[in-house]
């Protein structure tokens, strides 16, 4: 009889552990200091759901992924005087689809994505005319099926793959795709699932610095960072406490599961820069049920050093989307979508 | 003594599986009452497999979404 209790222990024990996620985890840093930023107002510009910025120099760009009229705006900086907005929404040839990313390298090249119609195009802006000319446009290889970010370097655009065949690509200035590199690092049970619902559901974002040749992917759902030095080939992989991905799939689709992840990265000299939001979709959902409001953003930015290890953690008194950072400053400029002052700039 | 033990231990399995299960059926009721006041949402898009909602950055069938469900329909 006691033996038979003892097994029903064992199994009633592996039952309960077994509810418990299995993730491998970065170390976390037990400390996290409060970071509290300064709100700047973009008046008279009105910027509807602030989700990328950039500064270069004296001019700083948003891009509004909800835009009435153009999804991009510049600014002087760091006054954030409207200088023009540009990449009009709308469907005529010379206008914009969606806005999905944006790279600023000088004033003459502002690279922009539309997903939608799957082109890269060049601006130009001049400050002292107060305008935005269209320099160039490049239409991607359908082949592609569709990108939603990237990085343009002197050699190609890097962009993630979409059908799950590989991790990323590299893309010639042309939009011909010359090279599939990596795979997804999928190490749970969604193994087996469709590939283009697989790519989805590890959607990424990305940023690549040419000097130290780190390309960082996170995802946007789950907790990963991936680093990839294309100088040296390395690479690393690291799940967050909230581990990879969660989904069911429905077709060829991804319907998010688990937890709302990273929300932007930014690499720099000495380090990743990243946005973690945390919030999970059951908790996303309940609010809708309730007609609530969820908030849009993360409070939480996260350091790596380019072995990914976690070396520094701080709340931030906003809920944050993009962010941009000066490590020659210590500043970081991020964008706010549930503020009516777009912009919070933090001392790091 | 020895019964004792016996029914403590008894309760603990019993406890344990049973958090199991309402654990499990709990996620479910949650999972279908969010798919089920689905209907009542005012959702922004859908095609044959799935439904956009809402205003985010989800990238749903080219709009940029708050949550993505299945099509119930």
């Amino acid at each position: 009889m006691q033996r038979y209790v003892y097994i029903l222990l064992f199994v009633s024990g592996l039952i309960a552990c077994s509810h418990s996620p299995q993730t491998q985890q970065h170390a976390t840093i037990s400390k996290a200091n409060m970071l509290h930023g300064e709100s700047i107002s973009t008046e008279p510009v009105f910027i509807r759901y602030p989700f990328r910025v950039a500064v270069k120099d004296s001019v700083a760009v948003v891009m509004d992924l909800h835009c009435d009229s153009c999804y991009f705006q510049a600014f002087t900086y760091p006054a954030w005087k409207p200088i023009a907005a540009f990449g009009k929404h709308g469907e005529a040839p010379d206008e914009m689809l969606s806005a999905d990313k944006f790279q600023f390298d000088s004033l003459d090249s502002i690279w922009t994505l539309d997903a939608n119609r799957m082109e890269i195009r060049r601006w130009a802006i001049i400050p002292p005319k107060k305008s935005v000319v269209l320099k160039e446009t490049i239409t991607l290889d359908k082949n592609l099926v569709r990108t939603l970010d990237f990085y343009r370097t002197d050699s190609c655009f890097l962009v993630p793959g979409y059908m799950g065949d590989c991790r990323f690509l590299k893309v010639a200035h042309n939009g011909i795709p010359i090279k599939s590199i990596g795979k997804i690092p999928c190490t749970s049970t969604h193994k087996n699932v469709n590939q283009p619902a697989l790519a989805q559901a590890w959607r990424s974002f990305t940023d690549y610095n040419p000097r130290n040749g780190i390309y960082a992917m996170v995802t946007q759902l789950g907790e990963v960072l991936e680093i990839y030095n294309l100088k040296t080939n390395f690479h690393f992989t690291f799940f967050g406490p909230n581990g990879e991905p969660q989904f069911s799939t429905s077709g060829n689709h991804a319907i998010p599961d688990g937890i709302m992840g990273f929300l932007d990265v930014k690499v720099t000299e000495h380090y990743i820069y990243t946005i973690f939001q945390g919030t999970s979709f059951k908790d996303i959902g309940r609010r809708l049920q309730q007609g609530k409001h969820s908030e849009d953003g993360g409070r939480n930015l996260y350091i790596f050093n380019f072995n990914g290890k976690l070396v520094r953690q701080c709340v931030l008194d906003h809920p944050v989307c993009g962010i941009d950072v000066d490590e020659k400053t210590h500043t970081m400029i991020a964008t706010c979508v549930e503020s009516n002052q777009p912009i919070i700039k933090y001392k790091i | 003594m020895k019964k004792v033990v016996k029914f403590v231990i008894a309760v603990i399995c019993l406890a344990s599986i049973s958090f199991y299960f309402y654990t499990d059926a709990k996620k479910s009721t949650v999972n279908q009452l969010a798919l089920e006041n689905i209907n009542a949402l005012a959702e922004t898009e859908w095609n044959n497999h799935i439904r956009c909602y809402g205003v985010g950055n989800l990238d749903c069938n080219g709009l940029k979404v708050d949550m993505i469900f299945p099509n119930l329909r």
